[in-house]
């Protein structure tokens, strides 16, 4: 029976293949052997296929076997409760561990060969990513990146510099609904322009008003809503954008040694977020197109949204996570382009003892220039 | 019947005195303290404000005036102040040999006020803090058209104020004082620090939400409807003061040396 998850070994010694940011092909652990993506994606077509039709086989299996022959397991609790729900088991292909992930998982880590293991299963059919921006950046990036991102914060504390280690770095494939459609709509403004100037003794403001209407449409493509109900949607917009230009085709073999997750939230659910961006860039752009007058109110406007096409997309993300006196901090970066986001602890200290340094010498250049 | 002839005496000297050759004019004039040509005030109360003003003058050698007028353009169109210094150095008010003295002037088409101060003596008693503070005594009383109780106010604070020059301790604006620069500099400071650590303080956040998508607009906004139409016109008037400042008093200072300060009542 085919398993349901697979991963990608070297044809030459059988080691794990992963996915090389740096030079943006498959590279093995062991040997070091290069290969071309698309010469991994043909030798394990099959093999995907046939993981894929497993995953449909045991879901059909686990419905129709419920006892286990030979053993009495009349007292095994049956019922696993909400901790069951959204997971999934798999077998890892190189050492037959069983995986326990979460129903979304596309791509993991054994945790016990550290063989990287996809699930293809997820990303068949209808689920099939359009495009995946591969990761650019490596971990060792990522962590220069973090060093680099607590530089010129005053009120870091310096503790958390010096002693802090991150907890988790992981780098992730995250799904991503990205929309094009049009706006179009109408708005109205009332604008004056004023002039003033002396006759006699007075002083004579003239304003001129007028009614200025403005109707227009734009295109949008691939406004991007993360479709991962985990992931914090204010982070992912943080570390917007990525380079367009690098989209690929989907192909899983760019999720070796990295995590993958499928999407959770549909593109109905999140064209919402799409839509009140382009909205309001819209209206911004609209407003734009008035000039000439000295001031302007918005009177009233309409805006219609047309909806096209939704792609589905797999983006880089690493996500570095820490702790620090009992609570998270997590940090993202952009895996293609470096943009790394995310707040930092306050050192209250440091902000008082910066306040003091500021208003101890002001009070006293003050106090001298109000004696003299 | 008297306070109008000293004010037409007053006027009629003035005129006199800006066309004619100063070695023309009367070596001696007995001018009135309290000139009131518009008759803002009856016999007895110019009586009793006439008598005070003198006897105010004499006692700190510093003469105290009041004119009213209709309109001091008449006189100097630069403003109520000009026109006092005018009135006072045209009739060669003043006492002692400074010729020391202090003008109010009110002038009552447009209610303008000029208060002209001359003389060592009197810049001593009246600086730029007291002039202030005077002009705050007569001019509620004028607000409500009471002249004589401005009047009053204004010779009665003439003579605390001379008084207190005597002593050497003029009017003057208070110190600050160690302690008030310490207080005063220590709140500006603390909201100019708290201000630059607020704006730091945001150097420690980079998570939020996208709100305008323009990165992913393509080919820029495509207009389809661009009408302005024009509808009306609207005019608004405002009368330009003649004084530097309109409704406030402004500060200023005569070719002569007097200084002094006008605006409205």
């Amino acid at each position: 029976m085919a398993d349901q998850v697979t991963n990608y070994k070297c044809p030459a010694c059988t080691g794990p293949l992963h996915y090389s940011a740096s030079l943006g092909k498959m590279k093995c652990e062991f040997c070091e052997s290069v290969y071309e993506v698309a010469e991994i994606e043909a030798m394990y077509a099959d093999k995907e296929k046939q993981a894929a039709q497993a995953m449909e086989d045991t879901h059909k299996e686990a419905v129709e076997q419920d006892e286990t022959a030979g053993w009495d397991v009349s007292d095994l609790e049956g019922d696993w409760g909400t901790a069951a729900q959204g997971m999934r088991a798999y077998s890892c292909p190189s050492c037959g561990a069983e995986l326990i992930c979460e129903e979304t998982t596309a791509a993991t880590s054994c945790p016990y060969c550290g063989n990287t293991t996809i699930v293809p299963g997820q990303f068949a059919g209808a689920l099939k990513p359009d495009y995946v921006i591969p990761f650019k950046l490596t971990k060792k990036d990522a962590m220069k990146a973090l060093k680099e991102h607590y530089k010129g914060r005053p009120f870091l504390p310096s503790a958390f510099m010096n002693e802090n280690h991150i907890e988790e770095i992981k780098g992730v494939y995250v799904p991503f609904w990205m929309f094009d459609g049009k706006v179009e709509g109408n708005a109205q403004y009332q604008t004056t322009n004023s002039r003033v100037y002396v006759s006699g003794d007075y002083e004579v403001t003239e304003t001129k008003h007028y009614a200025v209407e403005r109707a227009g449409e734009f295109a949008f493509e691939k406004v991007p809503v993360d479709a991962a109900s985990k992931m914090p949607d204010d982070y992912m917009d943080s570390i917007e954008p990525y380079d367009y230009k690098e989209l690929k085709p989907f192909s899983s073999t760019y999720l070796a040694g990295y995590l993958a997750d499928k999407y959770d939230e549909s593109a109905e659910e999140c064209s919402g977020r799409a839509e009140d961006r382009c909205i309001e860039t819209f209206e911004s752009a609209l407003r734009n197109t008035v000039t000439g007058y000295q001031t302007c109110v918005t009177a009233g406007k309409q805006t219609r949204v047309h909806r096209g096409k939704a792609h589905y997309a797999l983006l880089p993300v690493w996500i570095l996570s820490t702790n620090w006196k009992g609570k998270s901090f997590l940090f993202a970066m952009n895996g293609q382009t470096g943009r790394m986001v995310g707040d930092l602890p306050m050192c209250w200290k440091k902000f008082w003892t910066t306040f003091a340094a500021i208003a101890a010498p002001l009070t006293v250049v003050l106090t001298v220039f109000l004696l003299l | 019947m008297r306070k109008k002839l000293a004010g037409v005496f007053l006027l009629l000297t003035l005129i006199v005195s800006l066309t004619t050759p100063l070695t023309l004019q009367a070596e001696e004039q007995e001018l009135a303290y309290v000139s009131d040509t518009e008759s803002l005030l009856d016999d007895a109360e110019w009586a009793e404000l006439e008598e005070k003003a003198q006897s105010v003058s004499e006692d700190h050698t510093c003469g105290i005036y009041v004119v009213t007028m209709y309109d001091y353009s008449q006189i100097n169109e630069e403003g109520a102040f000009y026109a006092a210094a005018d009135i006072y150095h045209s009739n060669e008010l003043g006492i002692g040999e400074g010729s020391d003295g202090v003008l109010l002037l009110l002038s009552m088409e447009e209610r303008d006020y000029g208060l002209y101060v001359y003389g060592e003596s009197a810049q001593e008693a009246f600086g730029e803090y007291a002039q202030t503070e005077l002009e705050d005594v007569f001019l509620d009383n004028f607000a409500d058209d009471d002249w004589y109780g401005g009047f009053l106010d204004y010779i009665t604070t003439c003579d605390e104020y001379l008084q207190l020059a005597e002593a050497g301790t003029p009017v003057t604006e208070p110190e600050l004082g160690p302690v008030g620069a310490f207080v005063t500099s220590l709140i500006i400071a603390s909201v100019i620090s708290i201000i630059i650590c607020l704006l730091l303080l945001l150097k420690m956040r980079s998570v939020k939400k996208a709100a305008g998508a323009d990165r992913y607009m393509t080919g820029g906004i495509k207009l389809s409807v661009q009408n302005d139409r024009y509808i009306n016109t609207t005019v608004t008037r405002r009368k330009i003061e003649r004084e530097s400042s309109s409704s406030s008093s402004s500060s200023h200072r005569s070719s002569s040396g007097g200084t002094g300060r006008s605006g409205k009542f």
